[in-house]
């Protein structure tokens, strides 16, 4: 009886593994940062994708069959002085594991910002994981920027106080507003607003 | 009297600077794994060995690798040899670390304690011959006997990715020596693997599973650091769904441990980090590991 309990429990889960259900969009971004670090560290990818990083935009894709991409996510530099960027385009499966990679050649960024201590791609995340890990508790309103997320924007701004921050602002597919996360220029938390 | 006072404080210096963690009683079950699935616990005695050799390296070596690519791929031969013939027994860290031993002793407690634990649960799962409550409840009460040790025992409430990457001398091993952060890496998917294949009910399943594991590990590590294709630190409860559901709690009391491994190989590897601080952080850094409410998540993995 025992055994048949847990080979019951074992099938259970095994099923519920199975059907695990898709990342959210914002997941499949913070993981995109990530494969950003590890192409750069291994050379697959120039070093400017860790220092200049303008936007990401991430779409959800229509999949025909199970090894087809769930999500693409696309990765713009700082545009050079012809305002176009050079790109960087990740197909991923419904659980954020890459599928394939592809640059897509463009100038030089022009005057992107200059980040003293954590690159653009860390600072990234660490204000996805506002969005990631703060929507539960601290602020019920970032939930559309979690489930729904369209694309973000990182820049640098000089705060009232002449403090100079990081500023993360956030789009969603489902909501007009726009979250801003601001952080120091090490990565750590300083504040967030809908708007 | 003054050769005695002499004697005594000579003692004192040379002693360890930490105390060795003992689980006692020993569990009946004790390294039994090892009995049912020998590569398996020769494997796990390798990476212990393989940690410290490598944390031993950094620190004896700490400003003076000029050469970091030459550096990793020298080690890595020399752990790829220890993996490929791993101990029958386990090393004693102090024996091939002392370095590191005598910079990191709350962290090699915390590991040690934590290390046993990982150890005793694996060798419940593999030698229970109840399948089910019993085994369940025998692997509950080491974990209760784990967590009774307030002064050894890291965390069970997870931690969010910025506990490993949010400090400024984060991320700066695996920058560094991708090849050697991945084969970590590797070795933690291992371990987190086991438990899910030594759950399956029947001992013919335990057994496949075991050797697919195994065999899995070594294409992981084959051609590093592209054989291995993580971006980031596996984590339990997406690799052992099955454990995390029956154990909910002690996913994040190993996963904390494996974000603590990477944190030691950032301190070691980071110019950031002066000499004069290793200690401090070490200090700093094993303090948050046992604090439920350092660099707590919100949003911990659930199966």
């Amino acid at each position: 009886m025992k055994r048949i309990c847990l080979v019951l429990l074992m099938a259970t889960t095994g099923a519920s593994t199975a059907l695990a259900e898709s990342i959210s969009l914002s997941k499949a971004v913070e993981l995109s940062c990530h494969r950003i670090e590890r192409l750069v560290t291994l050379k697959k990818i120039d070093e400017s994708f860790m220092s200049n990083l303008g936007t990401v935009s991430v779409t959800a894709q229509k999949q025909a069959q199970p090894t087809d991409p769930a999500f693409k996510v696309m990765i713009s530099l700082y545009p050079g002085a012809d305002g176009t960027s050079t790109q960087l385009q990740l197909l991923m499966d419904d659980q954020g594991k890459t599928l394939s990679f592809n640059v897509i050649a463009g100038p030089a960024s022009a005057n992107p910002p200059k980040w003293q201590d954590k690159d653009s791609v860390t600072l990234t995340e660490n204000s996805l994981h506002y969005v990631l890990d703060g929507w539960q508790t601290s602020n019920p309103d970032v939930k559309p920027f979690f489930t729904d997320m369209k694309s973000l924007r990182l820049s640098q701004i000089v705060d009232a106080s002449g403090q100079t921050l990081s500023k993360t602002e956030f789009l969603s597919n489902s909501v007009a507003t726009t979250l801003e996360v601001y952080l120091k220029l090490d990565g750590t938390f300083v504040s967030a607003q809908v708007k | 009297m003054k050769f005695l006072f002499l004697l005594m404080f000579s003692i004192g210096l040379t002693a360890p600077a930490y105390a060795e963690v003992v689980w006692y009683p020993m569990p009946p079950e004790a390294y039994k794994l090892g009995d049912v699935y020998p590569e398996a616990q020769r494997l796990l005695f390798a990476f212990d060995y393989g940690h410290a050799l490598v944390y031993e390296r950094l620190l004896i070596n700490r400003g003076q690798i000029t050469d970091p690519v030459k550096f990793e791929k020298d080690l890595l031969n020399e752990i790829m040899g220890i993996l490929k013939n791993p101990p029958a027994t386990k090393s004693d860290e102090g024996d091939i670390a002392p370095q590191y031993v005598f910079m990191f002793p709350k962290i090699l407690n915390l590991f040690d304690w934590s290390h046993m634990l990982h150890q005793f649960i694996l060798d419940v799962l593999a030698t229970s011959q109840d399948r089910g409550p019993v085994m369940t409840k025998r692997i509950q009460d080491l974990f209760a006997e784990y967590q009774a040790k307030k002064t050894l025992a890291i965390t069970d409430v997870c931690k969010t990715m910025l506990f490993m990457d949010g400090h400024y001398f984060s991320k700066t091993f695996r920058r560094t020596f991708p090849s050697f952060n991945l084969l970590i890496w590797s070795y933690h998917w291992f371990q987190i693997k086991l438990y899910d294949a030594l759950l399956l009910p029947t001992k013919p399943q335990r057994d496949a599973a075991v050797a697919k594991t195994i065999a899995d590990f070594k294409a992981l590590i084959s051609d590093l650091p592209d054989s291995a294709e993580f971006d980031m630190m596996p984590e339990t409860a997406k690799e052992a769904p099955n454990f995390a559901k029956m154990f909910p709690k002690i996913p994040a009391a190993f996963d904390n441990n494996h974000m603590l491994h990477d944190i030691v190989s950032d301190i070691l590897t980071s110019e950031k980090v002066p000499v004069s601080q290793l200690r401090i952080e070490g200090l700093n850094m094993a303090n948050m590991a046992m604090d439920p409410n350092a660099f707590k998540s919100n949003s911990c993995l659930t199966p």
